[in-house]
Protein backbone atom coordinates (compact mmCIF):
# COMPACT_ATOMS: atom_id res chain seq x y z
CA UNK A 1 0.00 0.00 0.00
CA UNK A 2 2.72 2.52 0.71
CA UNK A 3 5.97 2.41 -1.26
CA UNK A 4 7.02 6.08 -0.52
CA UNK A 5 6.45 7.83 2.65
CA UNK A 6 7.17 11.30 3.43
CA UNK A 7 7.82 13.14 6.71
CA UNK A 8 8.22 16.95 6.98
CA UNK A 9 9.39 18.00 10.22
CA UNK A 10 10.15 21.33 11.92
CA UNK A 11 10.86 19.76 15.42
CA UNK A 12 7.54 20.35 16.96
CA UNK A 13 5.61 18.33 19.30
CA UNK A 14 3.14 17.31 15.96
CA UNK A 15 5.92 16.70 13.70
CA UNK A 16 7.46 14.65 16.15
CA UNK A 17 4.25 12.86 16.22
CA UNK A 18 4.36 12.70 12.90
CA UNK A 19 7.64 11.25 13.30
CA UNK A 20 6.50 8.07 15.37
CA UNK A 21 3.95 7.49 12.57
CA UNK A 22 5.87 7.80 10.01
CA UNK A 23 8.42 5.37 10.99
CA UNK A 24 6.06 2.55 12.60
CA UNK A 25 4.38 2.96 8.89
CA UNK A 26 7.72 2.66 6.60
CA UNK A 27 8.64 -0.23 9.01
CA UNK A 28 5.37 -2.17 9.04
CA UNK A 29 5.10 -1.68 5.72
CA UNK A 30 8.63 -1.95 4.53
CA UNK A 31 8.27 1.61 2.49
CA UNK A 32 11.37 4.40 1.79
CA UNK A 33 10.89 7.03 4.62
CA UNK A 34 12.05 10.85 3.52
CA UNK A 35 12.60 13.11 6.09
CA UNK A 36 11.45 17.03 5.08
CA UNK A 37 12.55 20.47 6.52
CA UNK A 38 11.82 23.58 4.76
CA UNK A 39 13.65 26.55 6.34
CA UNK A 40 10.51 29.10 5.96
CA UNK A 41 11.94 31.54 3.92
CA UNK A 42 8.46 33.21 3.39
CA UNK A 43 7.46 33.49 7.63
CA UNK A 44 11.46 35.61 7.52
CA UNK A 45 10.84 37.26 4.63
CA UNK A 46 13.87 38.32 2.30
CA UNK A 47 15.25 41.42 4.55
CA UNK A 48 15.80 39.30 7.76
CA UNK A 49 17.31 36.95 5.75
CA UNK A 50 19.45 39.47 3.74
CA UNK A 51 22.58 38.20 5.96
CA UNK A 52 23.69 34.96 5.30
CA UNK A 53 23.81 34.05 9.40
CA UNK A 54 20.52 33.92 10.04
CA UNK A 55 20.06 31.64 7.02
CA UNK A 56 22.95 29.46 7.68
CA UNK A 57 21.33 29.62 11.44
CA UNK A 58 18.33 28.36 10.46
CA UNK A 59 19.48 25.66 8.17
CA UNK A 60 21.71 24.26 11.21
CA UNK A 61 18.42 24.07 13.23
CA UNK A 62 16.87 21.94 10.34
CA UNK A 63 19.99 19.60 9.89
CA UNK A 64 19.70 19.30 13.70
CA UNK A 65 16.12 18.64 13.16
CA UNK A 66 16.62 15.94 10.69
CA UNK A 67 19.52 14.03 12.29
CA UNK A 68 16.79 13.45 15.13
CA UNK A 69 14.61 11.92 12.74
CA UNK A 70 17.25 9.71 11.11
CA UNK A 71 18.20 8.84 14.35
CA UNK A 72 14.76 8.20 15.73
CA UNK A 73 14.40 6.20 12.49
CA UNK A 74 17.17 3.83 13.09
CA UNK A 75 15.89 2.93 16.70
CA UNK A 76 13.61 1.30 14.30
CA UNK A 77 15.87 0.10 11.92
CA UNK A 78 14.28 2.03 9.36
CA UNK A 79 16.72 4.36 6.84
CA UNK A 80 15.39 7.46 6.45
CA UNK A 81 16.39 9.61 3.62
CA UNK A 82 16.57 13.62 4.35
CA UNK A 83 16.49 16.90 2.59
CA UNK A 84 16.37 20.49 3.88
CA UNK A 85 15.25 22.84 1.51
CA UNK A 86 14.39 26.73 1.69
CA UNK A 87 11.06 28.38 0.84
CA UNK A 88 7.41 28.36 1.78
CA UNK A 89 6.55 24.52 3.62
CA UNK A 90 3.20 24.30 2.07
CA UNK A 91 4.72 24.31 -1.03
CA UNK A 92 8.08 23.12 -1.08
CA UNK A 93 6.26 19.65 0.54
CA UNK A 94 4.07 19.50 -1.96
CA UNK A 95 6.67 20.03 -5.01
CA UNK A 96 8.97 16.96 -2.88
CA UNK A 97 5.98 14.59 -2.54
CA UNK A 98 6.15 15.29 -6.49
CA UNK A 99 9.71 14.69 -6.81
CA UNK A 100 9.56 11.89 -5.03
CA UNK A 101 6.36 10.62 -5.47
CA UNK A 102 5.18 9.80 -1.96
CA UNK A 103 2.03 7.81 -2.16
CA UNK A 104 1.51 9.27 1.87
CA UNK A 105 2.66 12.45 3.58
CA UNK A 106 2.68 12.01 7.28
CA UNK A 107 2.18 15.46 8.94
CA UNK A 108 1.94 17.04 12.38
CA UNK A 109 -1.69 18.34 12.56
CA UNK A 110 -0.15 22.05 13.93
CA UNK A 111 3.43 23.19 13.67
CA UNK A 112 5.86 25.79 15.59
CA UNK A 113 3.38 28.32 14.21
CA UNK A 114 0.44 26.63 15.06
CA UNK A 115 -1.36 28.09 17.95
CA UNK A 116 -4.65 26.82 19.98
CA UNK A 117 -6.69 24.01 18.75
CA UNK A 118 -6.90 24.71 14.90
CA UNK A 119 -4.95 22.83 12.43
CA UNK A 120 -1.98 24.40 11.12
CA UNK A 121 -1.82 26.87 7.60
CA UNK A 122 0.52 24.27 6.16
CA UNK A 123 -1.42 21.21 7.20
CA UNK A 124 -3.99 22.45 6.06
CA UNK A 125 -2.91 23.76 2.34
CA UNK A 126 -1.05 20.25 1.63
CA UNK A 127 -4.45 18.58 2.67
CA UNK A 128 -6.40 20.55 1.23
CA UNK A 129 -4.19 21.18 -2.39
CA UNK A 130 -2.26 18.23 -2.49
CA UNK A 131 -3.58 15.22 -4.34
CA UNK A 132 -1.86 12.62 -2.27
CA UNK A 133 -3.11 11.11 0.86
CA UNK A 134 -2.26 13.23 4.33
CA UNK A 135 -2.27 11.45 7.51
CA UNK A 136 -2.49 14.60 10.15
CA UNK A 137 -1.28 13.34 13.53
CA UNK B 1 0.15 2.30 16.05
CA UNK B 2 -3.72 1.78 14.85
CA UNK B 3 -5.98 -0.66 17.88
CA UNK B 4 -9.09 0.90 16.41
CA UNK B 5 -9.36 2.61 12.80
CA UNK B 6 -12.89 4.59 11.85
CA UNK B 7 -13.77 4.30 8.44
CA UNK B 8 -17.13 6.36 7.31
CA UNK B 9 -17.79 5.76 4.39
CA UNK B 10 -20.81 7.11 1.65
CA UNK B 11 -20.44 4.81 -0.99
CA UNK B 12 -18.37 7.62 -2.94
CA UNK B 13 -15.21 6.89 -4.91
CA UNK B 14 -13.14 7.90 -2.34
CA UNK B 15 -15.02 6.45 0.12
CA UNK B 16 -13.81 3.74 -0.93
CA UNK B 17 -10.41 4.28 -1.85
CA UNK B 18 -10.22 5.25 2.15
CA UNK B 19 -11.60 2.01 2.61
CA UNK B 20 -9.04 0.13 1.01
CA UNK B 21 -6.45 2.68 3.37
CA UNK B 22 -8.28 1.24 6.46
CA UNK B 23 -8.55 -2.26 5.32
CA UNK B 24 -4.69 -2.16 4.57
CA UNK B 25 -3.57 -0.71 8.02
CA UNK B 26 -5.78 -3.10 9.80
CA UNK B 27 -4.10 -6.28 8.35
CA UNK B 28 -0.87 -5.00 9.08
CA UNK B 29 -2.06 -3.68 12.56
CA UNK B 30 -4.07 -6.16 13.52
CA UNK B 31 -6.52 -3.39 14.17
CA UNK B 32 -10.50 -3.31 14.97
CA UNK B 33 -12.16 -1.99 12.24
CA UNK B 34 -15.58 0.42 12.69
CA UNK B 35 -17.61 1.43 9.99
CA UNK B 36 -20.00 4.20 10.02
CA UNK B 37 -22.52 5.12 7.17
CA UNK B 38 -24.41 8.67 8.50
CA UNK B 39 -27.67 9.66 6.87
CA UNK B 40 -27.64 13.05 6.42
CA UNK B 41 -30.81 14.13 8.12
CA UNK B 42 -29.01 17.89 8.45
CA UNK B 43 -29.62 17.93 4.26
CA UNK B 44 -32.50 16.08 4.12
CA UNK B 45 -34.36 16.61 7.12
CA UNK B 46 -36.09 14.58 9.61
CA UNK B 47 -39.13 13.54 8.24
CA UNK B 48 -42.57 15.53 8.60
CA UNK B 49 -44.21 14.44 5.40
CA UNK B 50 -44.42 10.07 4.65
CA UNK B 51 -42.56 10.79 1.26
CA UNK B 52 -39.29 11.85 3.20
CA UNK B 53 -40.37 8.89 5.52
CA UNK B 54 -39.27 6.81 2.34
CA UNK B 55 -36.48 8.81 1.38
CA UNK B 56 -34.86 8.33 4.57
CA UNK B 57 -35.56 4.57 4.76
CA UNK B 58 -33.99 4.27 1.36
CA UNK B 59 -30.99 5.94 2.18
CA UNK B 60 -30.49 3.98 5.50
CA UNK B 61 -31.10 0.34 3.00
CA UNK B 62 -28.56 1.76 1.03
CA UNK B 63 -26.29 2.62 3.57
CA UNK B 64 -26.87 -0.34 5.29
CA UNK B 65 -26.30 -2.49 2.35
CA UNK B 66 -22.87 -0.30 1.89
CA UNK B 67 -21.97 -0.82 5.39
CA UNK B 68 -22.48 -5.27 5.15
CA UNK B 69 -20.58 -4.66 1.46
CA UNK B 70 -17.36 -2.92 3.48
CA UNK B 71 -18.04 -6.08 6.48
CA UNK B 72 -17.52 -8.62 3.51
CA UNK B 73 -14.59 -7.10 2.64
CA UNK B 74 -13.08 -6.39 5.94
CA UNK B 75 -13.47 -10.04 5.69
CA UNK B 76 -11.08 -10.77 3.29
CA UNK B 77 -8.67 -9.33 5.46
CA UNK B 78 -8.74 -10.80 8.06
CA UNK B 79 -10.37 -7.60 10.15
CA UNK B 80 -12.74 -7.57 13.05
CA UNK B 81 -15.01 -5.00 11.85
CA UNK B 82 -18.05 -3.31 13.35
CA UNK B 83 -20.90 -1.24 11.77
CA UNK B 84 -22.55 1.78 12.81
CA UNK B 85 -25.54 3.75 10.87
CA UNK B 86 -26.35 7.26 12.37
CA UNK B 87 -28.49 10.33 11.45
CA UNK B 88 -27.13 13.45 11.66
CA UNK B 89 -24.44 15.33 10.46
CA UNK B 90 -21.74 13.24 9.07
CA UNK B 91 -18.35 15.50 10.15
CA UNK B 92 -20.01 16.22 13.65
CA UNK B 93 -21.30 12.25 13.86
CA UNK B 94 -17.38 10.91 12.44
CA UNK B 95 -15.76 12.90 15.37
CA UNK B 96 -18.95 11.74 18.22
CA UNK B 97 -18.30 8.33 17.08
CA UNK B 98 -14.45 8.40 16.53
CA UNK B 99 -14.60 9.16 20.93
CA UNK B 100 -16.94 6.50 20.95
CA UNK B 101 -15.14 4.09 19.61
CA UNK B 102 -11.90 5.34 20.68
CA UNK B 103 -10.01 5.79 16.96
CA UNK B 104 -6.97 5.89 17.08
CA UNK B 105 -7.08 7.05 13.13
CA UNK B 106 -9.63 8.29 11.22
CA UNK B 107 -9.74 7.34 7.38
CA UNK B 108 -11.37 9.77 5.46
CA UNK B 109 -12.19 10.29 1.07
CA UNK B 110 -10.91 13.66 0.61
CA UNK B 111 -14.34 14.26 -0.85
CA UNK B 112 -17.56 12.12 -1.20
CA UNK B 113 -20.88 11.83 -2.84
CA UNK B 114 -22.90 15.18 -2.71
CA UNK B 115 -19.26 16.65 -4.16
CA UNK B 116 -19.45 17.78 -7.95
CA UNK B 117 -16.08 19.69 -8.24
CA UNK B 118 -12.81 17.93 -8.85
CA UNK B 119 -9.47 18.46 -7.15
CA UNK B 120 -10.61 19.96 -3.91
CA UNK B 121 -11.09 18.69 -0.63
CA UNK B 122 -15.12 17.79 0.45
CA UNK B 123 -16.28 20.11 3.00
CA UNK B 124 -17.08 16.68 5.26
CA UNK B 125 -13.60 15.46 5.37
CA UNK B 126 -12.01 18.97 5.87
CA UNK B 127 -14.12 19.82 9.02
CA UNK B 128 -12.94 16.41 10.25
CA UNK B 129 -9.31 17.05 9.58
CA UNK B 130 -9.86 20.43 11.71
CA UNK B 131 -11.73 19.51 14.30
CA UNK B 132 -10.59 15.66 15.47
CA UNK B 133 -8.22 15.97 17.82
CA UNK B 134 -6.81 12.57 16.42
CA UNK B 135 -4.78 11.20 13.45
CA UNK B 136 -6.70 11.57 10.45
CA UNK B 137 -5.84 10.47 6.84
CA UNK B 138 -7.15 11.74 3.75
CA UNK B 139 -7.46 9.21 0.86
Amino acid sequence: MYDTILVPTDGSDAANRATEHAVSLADTFGADLYGLYVVDTQRYGKQALGTEDVLEELEERGREVLAELEERADADHVQATIEIIDGRPSSEIMAYADEIDADLIVLGNRGLGGIGGTIGSNAERVVRYGDRPVITA
Amino acid sequence: MYDTILVPTDGSDPANRAVEHALALAEQYDSHVDALYCVETYRYGEPALSSAEIVLNDLEERGQALLNELAERADNYGAEVSTCLCHGRPWEEILTRADTVDADLIVIGYQGQSHSRGGKIGSVAERVVRSADRPVLTA
